[in-house]
């Protein structure tokens, strides 16, 4: 008998063990009669997936015939993964993106158009959304590629109890770059060693939607029409220095390096710094974290030659390899859709993308903080075009600014040597682009 | 005269049982590795963004390489930290282990915990210093307070940021100490004995006794310590990305960078197999230096 379980075990196990191997590969589409499965792809922060998760069981209760399973993924890595997916061919079918995500996941073939169903589909209407979100989602051959799910716009979070410590009203809307810079200062606090315990402001100084926007609204550009940078140009540079001199000359905005705080505190929400610049979805965690402070948000001061207000979303799309185009679109149509919308304006993390929500209470929440709603409306009228810095998006081109900028801020070189060399470095990038 | 002999019907089944055991492995080390290792050499000739097909061109990934300041700012950030770092690693595991190697009461608790730390991921660890390194609030800048020295800004200056990086290296030496240990528990006690009488100190014992005895472990802890910093990479990914301005740029981050945020696969293999030469090269060197200085039991010199 033992002899016999012996020789079984022989034959029995490296068989099992191939048939492990291999079973990883085969255990979704198993498809119960006329049930069709969707497949999406969220971001892995658990506000994404519980956001998708309400999404998917409210559309499932009115579309008996379609269930849909969220896959979060977790860390850094989303882009790289659904590239992956894309050319191991096992891509989920509704897929999550951000606009920086807009030109890879059509390089890399992670999205479709959504032409074919925005034209022939009477029952949605794409008017609804804000045009400057829409554009978010156009691709460079005019083609839409994601349906922006909300309004982003860039605003000036500010401590109204660290203004009135400092005797200061609240900012104007019609406020500009002198006033915010007369704040900082009055802001900007030492201790007896001349150590700097509280910043006037402070801001993701080399984030595209920081920098861009700034430096057009001072008088610069940061690419022409042709695609090619700007950054060398006099002007330019001297808009730079607007943003940039916050940090080195007036020392009223805190150095990128720098927190005052324990890693993982916000200082922001700590009251070490009393202005950041910064987008809605960070209102839950604010309203959850900065019980001691009164604050609100306002519309970024003009700069010193127009007001330009960087914009930008995050959105849906529908992979280039489902096999359930139609039941993904009905989704998609459900996400931008008043109910869908809603679900969104409720978790607080996003304003919705249409323009008929603009004055719904399930975002405006008038018990809770930020009361001056209305800034976010107003400033989608001076949002940038956003197409036209869509080439700097590229990780490597961000990768050449974040590191002129971090030269000037450790004090490497100065703006000028800085974004000289960057600018060298991202027409290298873009040509080289062009050519492939 | 030559007798063929068949395999009898148990050695055939003996054998078919043998490769079905292996075949796994197998399996696993042709198609996930091997294969890989050819594609990578493959795809360094190659213009690859896995997308599109693979484009030859020839040497041109290499030749670009070679005009790449960051590849060479790469290549520099990882030699100074082996450099440094290697060495530093050896002696301070070899302390440890002689400390480790007294008998006191209580030793084995001592030598778990010395040994805890290099078993703790590399992420963990990670972020755990981030926190030590914190110029505000961290332990590194309490400390230096604390005996009256002006406090420093690690991670955050480009002037710090690979020192401190070698810094923290230190905390992994329990791994080196453990092997250390157990050379020093196989040093013959007779030798130490025989020495006592003829009147060595305890610091003769150990330049004539303790280290010649240890130079195979040295050795065996120089050439993986050599393999391992050239490969450093969880530390600048989750703590510096690379910076500032790029002086945490470790060779193999750069090259991730390559791979996973530019899709230059065909640029990203040529590194790979860069930094396979070098490591090559330098474990070769090693390995013919080792005649003059490591000595095992049973060798005579002349």
């Amino acid at each position: 008998m033992l002899i016999r379980l012996h020789k079984l075990a022989i034959t029995c196990i490296p068989l099992l063990l191939c048939i492990l191997l291999c079973s990883g590969c085969s255990n979704h589409n198993q498809q119960t009669s006329n049930v069709i499965n969707l497949r999406m792809s969220v971001f892995g922060a658990k506000q994404e997936s519980d956001l998708a998760n309400a999404l998917a069981r409210k559309f499932e209760k009115t579309h008996p015939n379609i269930k849909v399973n969220v896959e979060p993924v977790a860390g850094t890595g989303y882009d790289v993964k659904l590239i992956m997916q894309s050319a191991a061919n096992t891509l989920p079918d509704v897929v999550f993106l951000t606009d920086t995500l807009v030109p890879p996941f059509i390089d890399f073939k992670v999205v479709r158009n959504l032409r074919d169903f925005t034209d022939k589909d009477k029952s949605f209407n794409l008017d609804d959304i804000y045009p400057q979100m829409r554009n978010t989602g156009v691709g460079k051959d005019g083609g839409l590629y994601m349906l922006p799910r909300e309004l982003g716009v860039v605003v000036l979070f500010y401590n109204r109890t660290l203004f009135k410590r400092a005797g200061l009203p609240d900012p104007r809307p019609d406020w500009n770059y002198d006033d915010l810079l007369r704040i900082a200062k009055k802001l900007t606090i030492k201790d007896e060693n001349g150590r700097i315990i509280q910043y006037g402001m402070s801001a993701p100084y080399a984030w595209g939607a920081c920098y861009s926007a700034w430096v057009i609204a001072n008088g610069g550009s940061v690419i022409n029409s042709q695609g090619r940078s700007t950054f060398s140009k006099p002007e330019t540079l001297r808009a730079l220095h607007t943003l940039t001199d916050l940090v080195t000359v007036y020392k009223v905005s805190m150095p990128p390096n720098q927190s005052l705080t324990a890693p993982g505190i916000d200082p922001f929400a700590a009251g070490k710094v009393a202005m950041i610049i910064n987008v809605f979805p960070q209102v839950p965690q604010f309203r959850a974290t900065m019980r001691n402070f009164d604050w609100d948000v306002q519309m970024l001061p003009a700069g010193r030659v127009k007001r330009v207000i960087n914009i930008g979303s995050a959105g849906y799309g529908i992979s280039s390899t489902t096999k359930h185009p139609q039941e993904s679109w009905e989704f998609l149509k459900y996400i931008m859709s008043q109910e869908g919308q809603r679900v969104l304006g409720r978790t607080g993390s996003g304003i919705p993308a249409l323009k008929s929500l603009a004055n719904d209470p399930c975002w405006r929440k008038p018990n809770l903080k930020p009361h001056n709603l209305d800034a976010f409306i107003n400033s989608v009228k001076y949002g940038m075009d956003w197409q036209t810095i869509m080439p700097l998006t590229k990780s490597e081109v961000s990768d050449a600014v974040s590191e002129a900028f971090d030269k000037v801020f450790t004090g490497q070189a100065d703006v000028e040597t800085a974004f000289k060399a960057a600018d060298i470095k991202i027409n290298r990038i873009l040509d080289a682009e062009s050519k492939q | 005269m030559k007798i063929k002999r068949r395999m009898s019907r148990n050695e055939r089944r003996e054998a078919l049982e043998g490769y079905l055991f292996v075949l796994p492995l197998l399996v696993g080390l042709v198609g996930l590795t091997l294969w890989p290792v050819i594609r990578s050499l493959m795809i360094s000739f190659c213009q690859y963004n896995i997308m599109n097909p693979a484009k030859f061109v020839g040497g041109r990934n290499y030749i670009e390489l070679f005009h790449d300041p960051l590849f060479w700012q790469s290549l520099k950030v990882t030699v100074i930290y082996s450099i440094v770092s290697v060495p530093l690693g050896l002696a301070a595991g070899l302390a440890v282990a002689l400390l480790m190697n007294q008998k006191v009461r209580g030793i084995s608790l001592f030598r778990t915990i010395y040994y805890l730390p290099a078993v703790v991921s590399g992420v963990a660890v990670s972020l755990l210093w981030v926190w030590i390194f914190n110029p505000d609030y961290g332990l590194a800048n309490t400390a230096l307070k604390s005996v009256g020295i002006a406090p420093q800004q690690w991670l955050s200056s480009p002037k710090t940021a690979l020192g401190s990086l070698i810094f923290m290296s230190l905390w992994g030496v329990g791994g080196g100490m453990v092997i250390y240990l157990a050379g020093l528990q196989s040093v013959p006690g007779q030798l130490y004995e025989a020495s006592e009488i003829d009147g060595a100190n305890s610091l003769q014992q150990f330049r004539h006794i303790t280290l010649p005895m240890l130079t195979p472990v040295i050795f065996y802890n120089l050439v993986m310590g050599i393999i391992g910093s050239f490969q450093v990479f969880t530390q600048a990914f989750v703590m510096t990305g690379g910076g500032p301005v790029n002086s945490t740029l470790f060779y193999v981050l750069y090259l991730y960078k390559q791979a996973f945020n530019y899709f230059h696969m065909g640029y990203a293999s040529a590194m790979a197999w860069i930094l396979f030469a070098i490591i090559l090269v330098l474990t070769l060197l090693v390995f013919k230096s080792s005649s003059m200085w490591v000595y095992y039991e049973g060798e005579r010199r002349n």
